[in-house]
């Protein structure tokens, strides 16, 4: 019957022949024809699980912070629906068509979200003390940001899908692993903050109460404590946010506050943070630099900047390294012991940079949660 | 799901192919098996996808110590972080030397290192 074929008929005669024939051509129309398609299904997998882990994740937070809202608050009443409000909020940022005194308006909004949020808390946990009702507000945060990173995560998933872009999935399959470790670091501050632990942000706020101990110490600005000490025969004004409740504070309001009060007197502002290293690096490895160390969206910085240049002060920082996830999660020991080393690189600072009997501001910054004073 | 199920078929298939002609055409037998062998992994690498994005690893609470320390003595302790410790937190009496100064100076993570 293959002689039909002519000289052809010999290849199909080898059926091992056909079957590769069969298959090479199989390979060439599902690799060239749909390889892109084969890929994106790929990645849209990838998504798909981050996207389970998240919820999950997201879940898990939600679940604690009701939970430590239950324990410590005692409601009356069930705060669950009150904490899905909260978990829906947003802020709505100024225009910023018109930059001039943008910084003044999200300093405001700021504000006043950060009072409503607290409001809402102390609400939902009626029993518990201000300390405890900044943890909690830190815990009902952390569960607000993984939230949202399902939200806008499911969002982009389900516009790659749905309008088939690869390049939609490709940025969002790039960004995953990211993703993920912020959100499980996010989880894990969760836990920090429902037990009141410090975490590795607290550094600078650590620094700043090992100076100002047992001194006598005042209330400056928005939940900032500011004491006055002796470093090196300088006068040192140290300041951190109030403790030991999940707190930063508005560094920036109060450096603005004593620059003012005390007029020309200053003769330099060394701010101590946590920053974010590089990967590689060390943790709890010490930097110098110039410049207001302070994070945020800016508007504490802006402040800071603003009066040290009016004043012609130099700005010095001592920052210490850490990821993201050491950052929110609870201070590691290689952390903690980096704060007696950063109290020595800053008395060299002073002594390089000031006059006996100068005034210096030491700004400890971060979120003192877990630190008293 | 549904490509899944094809597979399974193609890979129940091939597989009783790859036994009927075991005897007869040895070469075409291990054709038929390499596609039973490749579709059934298929498959249970997808199933192995999907209940990996399900799990999620509740690790253990972390080791957190507090370091409680009298300055006015060699008094040092470190214990395991209860509820309520904070650092510079006032502790009362100490059991060493009887001045009422010992506190928490340190609170940290004690565990393996993290990413």
């Amino acid at each position: 019957m293959l002689d039909i074929f002519g000289p052809l008929g010999g290849i199909f005669n080898n059926l091992g022949t056909v079957t590769q024939l069969i298959f090479t051509l199989l390979f060439v129309l599902l690799f060239f024809g749909f390889g892109q398609k084969l890929q994106m299904r790929q990645y849209m997998w990838d998504i798909d699980r981050g996207l389970r882990r998240l919820d999950v994740i997201r879940t898990q937070a939600k679940d604690l912070a009701l939970k430590t809202i239950k324990e410590i608050g005692k409601p009356t009443v069930d705060p669950l629906p009150q904490l899905n409000v909260l978990m829906e909020s947003f802020l709505i940022t100024p225009v910023d068509m018109d930059p001039s005194g943008i910084v003044s308006k999200f300093d405001h909004l700021l504000d006043v979200r950060d009072v409503k949020f607290k409001e809402d808390v102390q609400k939902m946990a009626p029993s518990a003390d201000s300390a405890q009702v900044n943890n909690l507000e830190n815990l009902v945060e952390a569960s607000w940001a993984l939230n949202t990173i399902f939200r806008i995560i499911r969002h982009f998933y389900l516009l790659g899908k749905k309008t088939n872009s690869i390049f939609i999935i490709i940025q969002l399959q790039a960004l995953l692993p990211m993703i993920m470790q912020e959100a499980e670091a996010y989880l894990g501050a969760g836990r920090a903050f429902a037990e009141g632990q410090p975490i590795g942000d607290g550094l600078g706020a650590l620094v700043a109460s090992k100076l100002m101990k047992d001194k006598a110490q005042r209330k400056v600005e928005k939940d900032v404590i500011v004491a006055e000490t002796t470093l090196e025969d300088r006068r040192i004004i140290a300041l951190k946010a109030e403790g030991p409740g999940g707190n930063v504070g508005k560094p920036g309001d109060a450096i603005q506050s004593l620059l003012q009060e005390n007029n020309g007197k200053v003769s330099m502002i060394v701010m101590v943070d946590a920053a974010l290293k590089f990967e590689g690096e060390t943790t709890g490895e010490i930097s110098e630099g110039i410049g207001a160390a302070i994070g945020g969206i800016g508007t504490e910085r802006f402040k800071i900047e603003q009066e040290a240049t009016k004043q012609h002060i130099p700005v010095y920082a001592v920052i210490v390294k850490e990821s993201i996830l050491e950052a929110i999660t609870p201070m590691k020991k290689e952390i903690l012991e980096a704060g007696d080393k950063v109290i020595e690189r800053i008395k060299n600072l002073i002594v390089e940079r000031s006059k006996p009997g100068d005034t210096v501001i030491i700004a400890g910054i971060g979120n003192t949660i877990g630190i008293g004073q | 799901m549904l490509i899944s199920i094809v597979l399974i078929i193609i890979a129940f298939y091939t597989l009783n192919l790859a036994l009927s002609t075991f005897s007869t055409d040895f070469t075409l037998a291990t054709l038929y098996f390499t596609v039973a062998v490749l579709s059934f992994g298929f498959v249970v690498l997808s199933v192995f996808r999907v209940r990996k994005g399900y799990a999620l690893a509740n690790p253990a609470p972390l080791k957190v110590m507090s370091i409680v320390k009298c300055p006015q003595c060699s008094f040092k302790q470190i214990k395991n972080f209860s509820v309520g410790d904070f650092v510079f937190k006032k502790l009362g009496m100490c059991t060493q030397c009887g001045v009422a100064s010992l506190s928490i100076t340190g609170i940290y993570y004690d565990g393996p290192t993290r990413r």
